[in-house]
């Protein structure tokens, strides 16, 4: 929504006002609701006459200062009770002198105090923050963090309150070390790429398995998404249909030891997202919302008419052809139109979300709705979430637990095309603004977008505007992702816990092309909608054992697990309409009905699994764990594989000798070892099956009549197999001044074997690859976090998290080729395997550039004819490096390596100041040493049409020949070339928040709300970095069943945006 | 709630071993086996007409891409001067600086072999299906037929190339090496008798739908001979497709390869297309290969149709066009004018003549005058009756060493429709008189010029000349640094590296 249109602002207003009426409304009508302090104290006024009375402060244990709103009830009566004050102080009526009283508070250890007549007691509660009791979730169950033995990291929800992202991967970004989260695309909703340790496959999945709330979601689309034109971009993220607003923690398994409980999912880590409940004893109503402003962050520097125009004429003029523009013509372009400022807007996005929860002695729950509308920068591009999340756990009796969680999502993305110039004819929308002459107006004299094939130099182009006002392109999900549970006790320490949950989604992709646009040429509009219908079933059944006995704790831990994802696709296009007005919701009235295509695949998975976790002298730390997984994916002849671990542990903190130095609030070493896999491929692989079409890219024609054609598909592969991973960790915990400082690193060195890989095989067999596996890969690393309270004290706090990572990738085989390309590009057709520009090579790292090197312009005729490398050349023209030196250059032999995509290393770093009542988030991240092949940076400044403004006044001329940029005349060379091919480090300060608590015990005079924050961000605020383009963090080629192989492409993607938000946040 | 609490103990055991009951039961009866549900395994096809139909359909499929395509043009049609120029400055086909990894070899070796492993593989299946004889035999010849112009198009590329006759159904059998160009051929003429006796006898309503018929097995098997020099064999079977009287030259060359006349009786066999933009393979992309699309001219800044602006490929070589006398068919064939255009950013049709900068090729321009947009169905000719004529009249006179009678007479009907004899377009003789009196050579070079005009834009230029050893020094002729080694392609670079056993050609 862009900020000038003031109605549909008004609507966003109207639906705000209302949910604070409703709440104001609520709020006075049931003042049982109200809040539990309130509730708490009518309560324990009532038993005033008989009472003792006690009262005292609550301070925090390391900085010695008073914690407000920490509960204090009656132990074993939780209706009685109270709260402390701003100061920490409380004071509470008891029957008995001989109660105990407990503390309890968000973030703090639980601390029962018995009262033995006293009549002031002053109580200190400690953190558990970083104490190392905090509980985390692992593969189907919990743990103490303490005892830990794998490699893990944690966002925590305090991590998350700040942000504003869309998704759950995204919330990632920067956290974790050795977990790589990076933005592939800018576009609302656009996609993301989270790697774990490293690139561990190049064909199957490279993303983490997500589980939720104890259910494995299904995280690819199947074919849905390729047909239609969508693949040719960076493809949307499937996890953006799930809120992240009811997140309490997202815990992500590193390393092997821990994953490989997953089994053959887990290779590329297991990220288990757990959310919110209910508390018992409160009945909370939060809402929070926030409404932002966004612009672009950086816009490129172009040329205006003038100068463009003079640059043709003199492009025209070395051809020895007539100016292209009159002198006349040229004094009236001026600064002519600026494309950017035409499709970029200011646009407001807006959240939304109102939690309902809390919770008795046996029953909690917790009821949330949500909305998220992102406005993109560009023109009609947006982002619109609505959903609602339900959690409720009941324990009907001491043996039983049964709960749900819930959760409904309804996306709709409105797209306009970047991360591709398009496929065919359709035009992309950052490559058409590169492409348009300023020189022709963006309207026509009735505010139409001008139509480009009437100007000097608009033919064959899209105006922008066409693109983003004229194209619809809309993709919508419909996502319910939920499961029941029950646990139940069969005996004290025994209990069986079985869960059934399903991932139901609903994707549509709607596209438009209007008549007479550039993509429907000669067909009057082209309408297509395609549809992917995905249900994914998961039944998990777990008993567990547990036992302690003297100083030993056994934990046991067998489960089975039944899975199935069944697809169906559905696409249906026509051509020709009689007016644009019905774009892609009338299909039937086009009178050119295209074939339509529909499919359906499903696999299933069958998995055993046990763990055992065995705790000596709480010093020595077991685990080990065994899965075997079925899975109908692969080959007759391997249909099953196992999937070992082992991890142990030694908490040195709590030797003896250890203690003595005084030194370490805590030390362990951590040693783990695993085999996971890699089963993320299509479904049907290791078959050969006949493939059916009747589309555009496959059908012929008899008698003037389209007919459908049959043809088979590929070579079988009985064998087939998924991708085999060992891995080895080393860790070591540390914490100094009682854990005021932390640090976790670890060294990994994982390696991939059997790894599929489409081997590629001579054309002459009718086939160009058999899925195999075949190659080896290893990634070795170090990962490092840091965590401390830096300032501690009354009035001011100070904290910082750091987190910095390196990971080494290497290939080690790709069965029997030495390297293969892949990756394309524009600008490298004609040569080096066509047109691809990463070269995948043994002894080298994935996602490496391959190209030709760029070695300055051919100053003159006479400089082309003596070097002779390169004789057909105009002068002005690239120079490219001979690098054989043989005497000629050509692409084939004179390319090299320009460079890789995988950053050096990669950091983040939080840091939390809090003053009185104000806090300020500062959070920063980045990566290192990584290049992008930028597409953008060639078609402005290198290749003969570019509108790059550095080219003015110093493209080659033969007046002056020692310029740096091309003469006006000179052609693209179809190559990919070392000048494109580069450093995209960055450092970028995401997120900054600055917030203010209310003191609401001054406001509400009805004492109305609990808490209640306003606060200002900046998202984006700036990005410290060489990169010539919109933005570095960017991959075109992002997202998708194989996204390793290569990374780091600039084709055309989505410009970044800054946002200020300002947010409002009331707890009643 | 109420229900739970009253539950007493040994209710709660059962339970407990209820739940352990289904617990277990789970883990029994899940199948791991795949069940592919929209498509077929391989060896469940093939099994009934319609399935044998619909694979058959997948081979012409292919000629949708690679060398049908303007692959062809820039192939065969282009190199060496006459009668194309690259547009607007000439490419590396013009000036023979051609390499290895061009887009246009590897796109005609791996269709062409994706052709030829889609109709072995019918080829195989079609035996051990239950399928009427006749039926059975018309699609193995029509799939023959197929295969064999792929690989006649492949040898005249490249020389000998590795020969499958059988589909690839395992690993050990995708790095065959190449075998001799003599023996590829010996396999085509085979393949092509025997594809001929299965469409016997000739099925007009194949070639009405635009499919292969025993009569285009012929004229292929024609140009087979023709162009391994066999020329009495190769008059010979011109001679047999002549006298099938199934065929004939269409009066007005216009209408020879206007939609409206798809799979006329000159049109022995084409690569069928649909209505469609410039972007969709299921139009023929031709039109917007040649034609002119738009043109700063006197009259100010214009164009001809509405889609495709700048997808221009080619133009007339300029002295080609110059020296082409001025038949009817050169009108129908290159023009450096147009007698209508649109101003620019009009729909508004001007029937006024507008001088073109360069001649452009006009034989595909078929204006659909209600939507301004260029028609695209019509077919690709890949054989046409002219072709059977001519290749006649070369045959005989280098089988006779100079011309006879027949192919005096044979060359004249080409000239005499040139000038739209019987049509309403007539032109007198003088304008292009018959041919008599000739020398071999001076017979052979009118016959190789013929071949020029006649079939502009159809790819048939470099095979022309390679039949009579004179590609290379028409090249020289033509002010082109062209090298001997250079009657051949160089073999795709990715198929060098991806086959071991495949040598480069000489001189690559």
């Amino acid at each position: 929504m862009e900020i000038n249109t003031g109605k549909k602002v008004g609507v966003q207003l109207c639906g705000f006002l209302f949910w604070a009426f409703f709440l104001v409304k609520v709020g006075y009508a049931h003042p049982s609701i109200h809040g539990s302090s309130q509730s708490l104290k009518a309560v324990s006024s009532l038993s005033d006459y008989s009472a003792f009375n006690v009262s005292g402060t609550v301070t925090d244990a390391s900085s010695g200062k008073p914690l407000p709103g920490v509960n204090v009830i009656l132990k074993g009566k939780p209706t009685t009770g109270t709260s402390t004050n701003k100061n920490g102080h409380y004071s509470l009526s008891v029957p008995s002198s001989q109660d105990t009283l407990v503390f309890s508070y968000i973030g703090y250890r639980k601390k029962k105090v018995p009262i033995k007549g006293r009549s002031r007691i002053n109580v200190k509660l400690k953190s558990k923050t970083i104490s190392g009791k905090q509980m985390v979730v692992v593969g189907y169950g919990t743990e103490q963090r303490s005892n830990l033995a794998g490699a893990e990291g944690t966002v925590s929800s305090t991590d998350l309150k700040n942000t504003n992202v869309a998704s759950p991967d995204q919330a990632l970004q920067g956290r974790i070390a050795g977990v790589s989260v990076h933005t592939n695309s800018h576009a609302p909703g656009g996609s993301i790429s989270v790697t774990v340790r490293g690139t561990s496959s190049l064909t199957a999945g490279g993303t983490p398995l997500y589980v939720i709330d104890g259910v494995p979601i299904s995280t690819s689309y199947e074919t849905g998404q390729t047909s239609g034109g969508v693949g040719n971009g960076a493809r949307p993220n499937p996890l953006n249909s799930i809120d992240i607003s009811n997140i309490a923690s997202i815990q992500v398994l590193k390393g092997a030891s821990a994953a490989a409980i997953y089994g053959s999912r887990a290779a590329n880590g297991v990220v288990l997202i757990t959310t919110k409940h209910g508390k018992k004893g409160q009945q909370n109503i939060d809402f929070k919302s926030s409404v932002g402003i966004s612009t672009i962050s950086h816009k490129l520097n172009f040329m205006n008419a003038t100068q463009y125009a003079k640059q043709i004429n003199e492009g025209q003029q070395e051809n020895g052809n007539p100016p292209t523009y009159s002198q006349q013509q040229i004094d009236s372009f001026g600064k002519g139109t600026d494309w950017q400022n035409q499709v970029f807007r200011k646009a407001v996005s807006q959240n939304y979300n109102l939690t309902f929860s809390g919770g008795s002695n046996n029953i909690n729950y917790l009821v949330s709705g949500h909305s998220k509308i992102d406005n993109g920068i560009i023109r009609n591009s947006n982002f619109k979430r609505y959903g609602i999340k339900t959690n409720i756990e009941a324990n009907p009796n001491s043996k039983l637990k049964i709960g749900t969680n819930l959760s409904y999502n309804d996306v709709v993305n409105n797209r306009v095309r970047t991360s591709a110039k398009g496929y065919g004819s359709q035009p992309g929308l950052i490559s058409s603004v590169i492409s348009a002459p300023p020189t022709i107006p963006a309207r026509d004299s009735l505010g139409n977008p001008s139509n480009f094939s009437s100007y000097t130099g608009g033919g064959g182009l899209e105006n922008p505007l066409v693109l983003t006002d004229k194209y619809k392109e809309q993709a919508n999900t419909n996502r319910f992702i939920g499961n029941f549970h029950f646990t139940y006790n069969i005996l004290k320490n025994l209990a069986l816990r079985t869960r059934f949950g399903a991932d139901l989604r609903n994707w549509r992709y709607y596209q438009y092309f209007p008549i007479g646009s550039e993509a429907s040429a000669g067909s009057n509009g082209k309408a297509t909608q395609n549809s992917e219908l995905t249900v994914n079933l998961v039944d998990n059944n777990t008993l567990t054992y547990k036992k302690q006995f003297n100083n030993q704790s056994i934990k046991v831990l067998g489960g089975f697990s039944y899975q199935k994802q069944k697809d169906n696709t559905l696409s249906a296009s026509a051509y020709g309409f009689p007016s644009d007005f019905y774009k892609y919701n009338n299909l039937g009235l086009g009178t050119n009905p295209q074939a339509p295509s529909s499919g359906a695949s499903k696999w299933t998975l069958i998995s055993y699994f046990a763990r055992l976790h065995y705790i000596l002298a709480n010093k020595y730390i077991l685990t080990a764990s065994y899965r075997i997984d079925g899975n109908s994916k692969f080959g007759a002849n391997n249909k099953y594989g196992t999937f070992p671990s082992v991890s142990a542990a030694w908490k040195l903190g709590n030797e003896k000798f250890i203690k003595n130095l005084n030194l370490f609030s805590h030390l362990k070493l951590r040693f783990g070892y695993g085999q996971t896999g890699d089963a993320e491929i299509g479904t049907y692989q290791s078959l050969s099956s006949i493939s059916t079409s009747n589309g555009q890219f496959g059908a012929y024609a008899y008698n003037g009549k389209q007919v459908p054609i049959a043809y088979p598909n590929g070579i079988a592969n009985p064998d087939l197999s998924w991708e085999k991973t060992k891995e080895f960790n080393y860790g070591l915990d540390m914490g100094f001044v009682n854990d005021r400082l932390t640090i976790s690193a670890n060294y990994y060195d994982k390696k991939t074997t059997a790894m599929l890989l489409n081997q590629p095989i001579p054309r002459q067999s009718g086939f160009s690859s058999v899925l195999d596996n075949i190659g080896k890969m290893r990634n070795t690393g170090v990962e490092v976090q840091i965590s401390s309270e830096n300032v501690v004290s009354k009035s001011f706090n100070w904290n910082t998290s750091f987190n910095i990572s390196g990971n080494r990738n290497k290939v080690l085989s790709l069965g029997g080729t030495n390297y293969i390309y892949t990756g394309w590009g524009i600008y490298a057709g004609n040569y080096i395997h066509g047109s691809h520009v990463t070269r995948i090579q043994v002894g080298h790292s994935v996602s490496n550039f391959y190209g030709v090197v760029y070695d300055g312009l051919w100053k003159s005729k006479k400089q082309i004819k003596n070097v002779g490398t390169m004789p057909s050349a105009t002068p002005g023209s690239i120079r490219y490096k001979d690098l054989n030196g043989d005497g000629t250059w050509s692409p084939n032999k004179d390319s090299k390596f320009l460079g890789t995509a995988s950053p050096k290393f990669q950091f983040g770093l939080t840091n939390n100041f809090s003053y009185k009542n104000f806090d300020l988030h500062v959070f920063i991240y980045g990566e290192y040493g990584n290049k992008v092949y930028d597409i953008p940076l060639e078609h402005t400044l290198y290749n003969g049409s570019g509108l790059s403004a550095k080219r003015v006044k110093k493209r080659w001329t033969p007046q002056s020949p020692n310029n740096p940029y091309p003469a006006a005349n000179s052609g693209s060379m179809f190559t990919i070339n070392s000048a494109d091919v580069v450093d995209a480090s960055f450092l970028r300060f995401k997120n900054v928040t600055l917030t203010y608590h209310i003191p609401v015990s001054k406001r509400n005079n009805n004492g109305i709300f609990r808490k209640a924050s306003i606060g200002v961000s900046v998202d984006n605020l700036a990005v410290i970095t060489s990169y010539p383009g919109y933005d570095p963090e960017v991959n075109s080629f992002g997202g998708g069943h194989s996204p390793n192989k290569t990374k780091g492409v600039d084709r055309y993607a989505y410009p970044a945006s800054r946002t200020i938000r300002f947010n409002l946040n009331l707890g009643f | 709630m109420q229900f739970f609490k009253k539950m007493n103990k040994s209710f709660q055991s059962i339970l407990g071993l209820l739940l352990l009951l289904i617990f277990i039961g789970l883990i029994s009866g899940c199948s791991l086996n795949e069940q592919p549900y929209s498509s077929v395994a391989t060896k469940d096809f093939y099994k009934n007409q319609s399935q044998a139909q619909v694979a058959l359909n997948g081979v012409y499929a292919r000629f949708w891409w690679g060398i049908y395509t303007t692959n062809l043009i820039y192939l065969n049609g282009n190199p060496g001067g006459l009668p194309l120029q690259h547009y607007p400055n000439p490419n590396n086909y013009d000036d023979f600086s051609w390499t290895a990894s061009a887009n246009e070899l590897q796109s005609d070796w791996t269709v062409g072999y994706d052709a030829i492993n889609r109709a072995n593989t019918l080829l195989d299946h079609l035996n051990h299906s239950k399928i009427p004889t006749n039926v059975k035999k018309n699609i193995a010849g029509q799939a023959k037929f197929l295969r064999d112009l792929v690989y006649f198009n492949m040898v005249e590329l490249w020389g000998g190339v590795p020969l499958y006759k059988h589909g690839t159904t395992s690993l050990k059998n995708v790095n065959k090496p190449r075998t001799s160009k003599d023996s590829v051929y010996a396999f085509i003429e085979n393949d092509l008798q025997s594809a001929v006796s299965d469409m016997s006898p000739y099925s007009k309503s194949d070639h009405k739908a635009g499919k292969a018929t025993s009569g285009a097995a012929r004229a292929l098997l024609a140009k087979v001979y023709a162009q391994q020099q066999k020329w009495s064999k190769a008059a010979a079977e011109c001679k047999k497709v002549i006298n099938m009287n199934v065929f004939g030259l269409m009066p007005d060359y216009h209408n020879v390869f206007s939609p409206a006349y798809n799979n006329n009786k000159e049109m022995i066999f084409s690569i069928q297309h649909l209505q469609g933009g410039h972007t969709s393979s299921r139009s023929n992309g031709y039109p917007f290969s040649f034609g002119p699309a738009g043109q700063s001219t006197s009259n100010g800044s214009v164009h001809f149709y509405n889609v495709g602006r700048g997808l221009v490929y080619w133009q007339a070589d300029s002295s080609f066009f110059k020296h082409t006398p001025d038949t009817y068919r050169k009108q129908q064939t290159m023009r450096d004018s147009m007698p209508y255009y649109y101003p620019s950013g009009s729909s508004n049709l001007v029937h006024k003549t507008v001088k073109l900068n360069r001649p452009f090729i006009v034989k595909y321009y078929y204006l659909d005058q209600s939507t301004g947009n260029l028609k695209t169905n019509m077919g690709i000719p890949v054989l046409r009756y002219s072709d059977v004529l001519l290749t006649y009249a070369e045959a005989l006179n280098e089988a006779n060493n100079g011309p006879t009678p027949a192919a005096y007479q044979a060359i004249n009907k080409v000239r005499a429709r040139a000038r739209a004899v019987g049509t309403s377009h007539q032109q007198p003789e003088s304008v292009y008189p018959p041919l008599s009196g000739l020398s071999q050579k001076a017979f052979r070079d009118s016959v190789l010029m013929e071949e020029a005009r006649e079939f502009v834009g159809e790819g048939h230029r470099r095979l022309d000349l390679l039949r009579h050893n004179m590609f290379i020094s028409n090249a020289k002729k033509h002010g082109i640094n062209a090298q001997d080694y250079q009657k051949l392609y160089p073999l795709p670079s990715a198929e060098l590296n991806r086959n071991p056993n495949l040598k480069q050609n000489p001189g690559y």
